[in-house]
């Protein structure tokens, strides 16, 4: 305890220092607030188009259900209520799911036509703060630890005193963690306020947030065990300096980027064209609804009228243009679901393959969570679209049941359906769920855990020599 | 002065950081030279895997002869419309792989096809990419801060810095090392440069040249920048944090800034108005009054005019006409979401060199927001080329043949090169104010500053 206080009374003589963790506290602060007013300006306006979007859904005239499935609805995507701490892969992602008949996740359109991609360095979130940024002050701070009293000689005057390798590492690592502890008292506390005024009270949200904050926590006490054993084995404080700067460009910039090289490469995705005119192609192999002499078709339409003991269409009790249509739909959903599922196993296997790298470097793991406490990761942004074309099939589904049932076969295109029985459908209702955290993000953090403690260990065991 | 060159060149060879820093510098170039061409392969075959498709369409269309429909045709014949990827985006993807650069395109409307997203891990955007963006222009200036930033102040800890006033002008001698440094680096730029030209597609021309000659000045401007601090006569420390805080401003807080001021609620949702009025104007045409939309339409576009009136039954010729219809009448929202593409004109912008070399490079590869811009300008305009192809078939009742299809035009898009005036200007005032900070620093600062210690002393 009494190094403890040796240390923060060093550290409260340097101005520095002060000045740094008082001038990094109000650029948190600053960042959330700038981030915070984003989110509430994004929601404001998605509430809106999601207004006039419902507005125009239900105020259609009476019309053909075929030309309502191509009418269309925009699914909006909301926003994640912690996307103000770490946005995430919002800013990547579509906001706007446009969906209508036989076209799946046709057109995604974002909030704003700006690339994030600009930043090449990570965008300017809290999170990116913490994750990039902090490490790098905390270098700035603690990388002369053990190496300036190399230098300066005070290592030895500290063990004349009677003074312990690990009294003296404590000491130090208490002192990081008492600056780390700030931050996060100052993050959480305007974070909760701001949470508060836009959500009111939510347990879950606040627990999400102080999870968050734990994270950071812990990835910090990483950083702070990483620069005080450079530190230890740094002959000078330039030394010490340079080998942790390069630590730092190492870990998190160059690795994270080279091991999404190496993901990519191993697991290749298709590009949207390709991906398109597979599942083109494929429908078309089965069947085209449009051709009279296509064989799928012929057999559907003997096969349907066996079913109903009827010769010909017209004699049908349902309108088989309808019947098609339903065929149709059913026929691309599956095969879209196919190839999306498949996709989203590649993504998965990405995600497993790259999350291996989070054993060399703690930012990939510890990211991962990060997005998984705050909703913004890429298995939420995908349920969305997952959920919104489940919602498009059931919706055609029951506008093609519609056209089957309610419009007769003779002048089909002529006629029009009451738009009660749109508006009887229920809407899109879609909010975001955390998903769980998952094992192969915990394992290297488990790792990382363990070097902190083996850090730890190396101290308390060592002596000063 | 050439004693102390090659005495400099000598230490830093002996000095073992040193070299195992230009090692991996030059490994992790090489690196990302095989990402390059692994991504620009991967969106070649992709094209080629398109064109196949494409082909395939084509003759199964010819195959039906004469009794296919031209309507019908048009409805489903998607043509593929492909960004061709400059060689230089190998270096340079910047935005490319972000955005749709290849597409399958019918005759409907176009803005109801060519906005979207491409397929892809969404976490690894917000990762990003490593190319050579990101080690030329932001970890290239940190390592010459780590080589260079410290280079007074470790002498002077080390206690040589009056021994070597007394050999020769310190001023010399910091300047040679300086230089040393610059031109090892530079080398292996070069060294990077030539190996990515013999082994990669990049044409060597004026392109090559700019290249090399904004990157030298690049790596210039760092050197300058580390050499006024480094004669700011501070500790090392200090002198390491300084750097870094110019590094970081530059490289992350100026170019967050530059975001933050274009992500204003102007240029928010226009995408999902445009495509929300033109969805409906499609629409909602299915139960109005079909005669008096298409005669609207002829009205604006009189070349059509002479056509047949519209029957009861369904025409191909309304259905275009409407999609146009619902082109045209997005069209302003569509320039104004364009407009908001081009991400670079902001003041901040100005601020760091590196976006600003970044903005340049990524122009001179042809993969910049503006470049994205223009290809979505061309692919609307080449859209709008074909349909001058097909509406004689439905407006004028043209005969239709089969072979006519192999005279449908390609999608052919080449960016114009884009001014470099302004550019070189940027440079010169970065380079004028560089010198003119350094000159102040060494010969008035930094004179006053060793003669008070030597007196102290």
């Amino acid at each position: 305890m009494k190094f403890f206080y040796f240390e923060l009374l060093r550290h409260r003589r340097s101005k520095f220092q002060l000045l740094l963790v008082g001038a990094l506290c109000v650029i948190f602060a600053c960042s959330i607030f700038i981030h915070w007013s984003q989110q509430n300006i994004l929601e404001e306006s998605q509430h809106y188009w999601k207004e006039k979007n419902d507005e125009l859904w239900l105020g259609q005239p009476d019309r053909h259900p075929h030309r309502v499935s191509h009418y269309g609805y925009v699914a909006i995507r909301p926003l994640s209520a912690l996307s103000f701490i770490d946005s995430g892969v919002e800013p990547y992602a579509g906001n706007y799911l446009f969906l209508e008949a036989h076209k799946q996740n046709s057109s995604s359109i974002q909030s704003s036509p700006i690339s994030p991609l600009t930043l090449r360095l990570g965008f300017p979130s809290v999170s990116n703060l913490f994750l990039l940024i902090w490490p790098l002050l905390i270098i700035f701070l603690g990388y002369g630890s053990f190496s300036h009293d190399w230098d300066t000689g005070r290592l030895m005057w500290a063990a004349s005193m009677g003074g312990r390798l690990k009294d003296l590492f404590f000491s130090k690592f208490a002192v990081f963690m008492l600056y780390t502890i700030i931050l996060l008292l100052v993050t959480f506390f305007i974070s909760a306020s701001l949470l508060w005024i836009n959500k009111g009270f939510n347990s879950g949200l606040l627990l999400d947030l102080f999870l968050m904050m734990l994270t950071f926590g812990l990835y910090s006490a990483i950083w702070i065990s990483i620069i005080l054993l450079i530190s230890y084995y740094s002959q000078s404080g330039l030394q010490s300096l340079g080998r942790l700067l390069i630590v730092w460009v190492s870990l998190l910039i160059v690795l994270p980027k080279l091991s999404i090289e190496l993901t990519k490469w191993k697991y290749q995705t298709p590009k949207r064209a390709v991906f398109d005119s597979v599942i083109d192609k494929e429908v078309h192999s089965i069947g085209d609804a449009h051709n009279p002499d296509d064989p799928y078709f012929s057999k559907f339409k003997q096969q349907t009228l066996d079913h109903h003991k009827v010769k010909k269409v017209e004699d049908l009790p349902i309108n088989w243009n309808g019947v098609v249509m339903a065929e149709g739909e059913r026929i691309t959903s599956e095969i879209f679901q196919k190839h999306y599922q498949n996709l989203s196993k590649n993504f998965d296997s990405q995600d497993e393959f790259y999350s291996r790298f989070g054993f060399i470097t703690p930012y990939i793991s510890f990211r991962k969570l990060i997005l998984t406490f705050s909703c913004t990761d890429r298995k939420t942004a995908e349920e969305f679209e997952s959920i919104s074309e489940n919602f498009r099939y059931d919706l055609i589904s029951k506008l093609n049941s519609l056209h089957s049932h309610e419009i007769n076969h003779n002048d089909d295109r002529g006629q029009k359906l009451s738009s009660a029985f749109w508006k009887e459908i229920p809407l899109l209702a879609y909010s975001i769920q955390r998903k769980a955290v998952e094992l192969a993000t915990l394992l290297p953090i488990l790792l990382w855990l363990i070097f902190i403690v083996l850090v730890m260990y190396f101290f308390n065991k060592k002596k000063i020599v | 002065m050439k004693k102390i060159f090659w005495a400099e060149l000598r230490l830093l060879i002996k000095n073992s950081t040193a070299l195992w820093l230009f090692i991996t510098y030059l490994s992790l170039s090489l690196i990302v030279l095989v990402v390059g061409k692994q991504r620009y392969n991967h969106e070649l075959q992709a094209y080629e895997k398109l064109e196949i498709k494409y082909n395939q369409d084509v003759k199964k269309w010819m195959e039906k002869k004469n009794n296919a429909s031209p309507g019908y045709i048009a409805y489903y014949l998607a043509q593929p419309a492909f960004f061709t990827p400059s060689p230089w985006s190998i270096l340079f993807p910047g935005e490319r792989f972000e955005k749709l650069n290849l597409q399958r395109v019918r005759q409907l409307s176009v803005h109801g096809q060519i906005h979207g997203n491409p397929i892809r891990n969404l976490e690894h955007s917000l990762i990003g990419h490593l190319d050579f963006s990101l080690l030329w222009l932001y970890i290239l200036p940190l390592m010459i801060g780590i080589i260079t930033v410290t280079c007074i102040a470790e002498e002077k800890r080390l206690g040589r810095w009056l021994l070597l006033s007394s050999i020769a002008s310190t001023k010399k001698i910091i300047l040679n090392r300086m230089i040393v440094k610059f031109l090892i680096i530079s080398c292996i730029h070069l060294c990077v440069l030539f190996i990515a030209q013999s082994t990669l597609p990049l044409p060597f021309d004026i392109t090559f040249i700019k290249i090399t000659s904004i990157l030298t000045c690049y790596t210039l401007l760092w050197f300058l920048i580390s050499a006024i601090v480094a004669f700011l006569h501070l500790n090392a420390r200090q002198s390491i944090l300084i750097f870094t805080i110019i590094w970081i401003s530059f490289s992350w807080l100026i170019p967050s800034l530059h975001y933050i001021s274009k992500m204003n609620s102007d240029a928010y949702n226009t995408g999902i108005e445009f495509l929300l009025d033109q969805r409906q104007l499609m629409n909602d045409s299915w139960d109005r009054d079909k005669k008096s939309d298409l005669a609207e339409f002829l009205n604006q576009h009189p070349k059509w005019q002479k056509t047949d009136p519209l029957g009861e039954k369904f025409d191909w010729k309304w259905y275009y006409a409407m999609q146009k219809n619902s082109d045209n009448k997005v069209k302003k929202r569509v320039e104004k979401y364009f407009s908001q593409m081009v991400n670079t004109d902001s003041l901040w912008s100005y601020l760091s060199p590196n976006l600003v070399t970044q903005s340049v490079l990524e122009d001179l590869a042809d993969t910049s927001a503006s470049d994205y811009q223009l290809y979505l300008q061309a692919l609307v305009n080449w859209h709008g080329d074909n349909q001058e192809f097909w509406f004689p078939y439905f407006f004028f009742k043209k005969e239709y043949k089969s072979e006519v299809l192999e005279d449908l035009s390609p999608f052919i898009f080449h960016p114009t090169n884009k001014p470099f005036l302004k550019v070189a200007i940027y440079w010169l005032l970065m380079f004028l104010l560089t010198t003119f900070l350094l000159y102040i620093i060494v010969f008035m600062r930094g004179k006053a500053l060793v003669n008070k210690k030597l007196n102290s002393f």
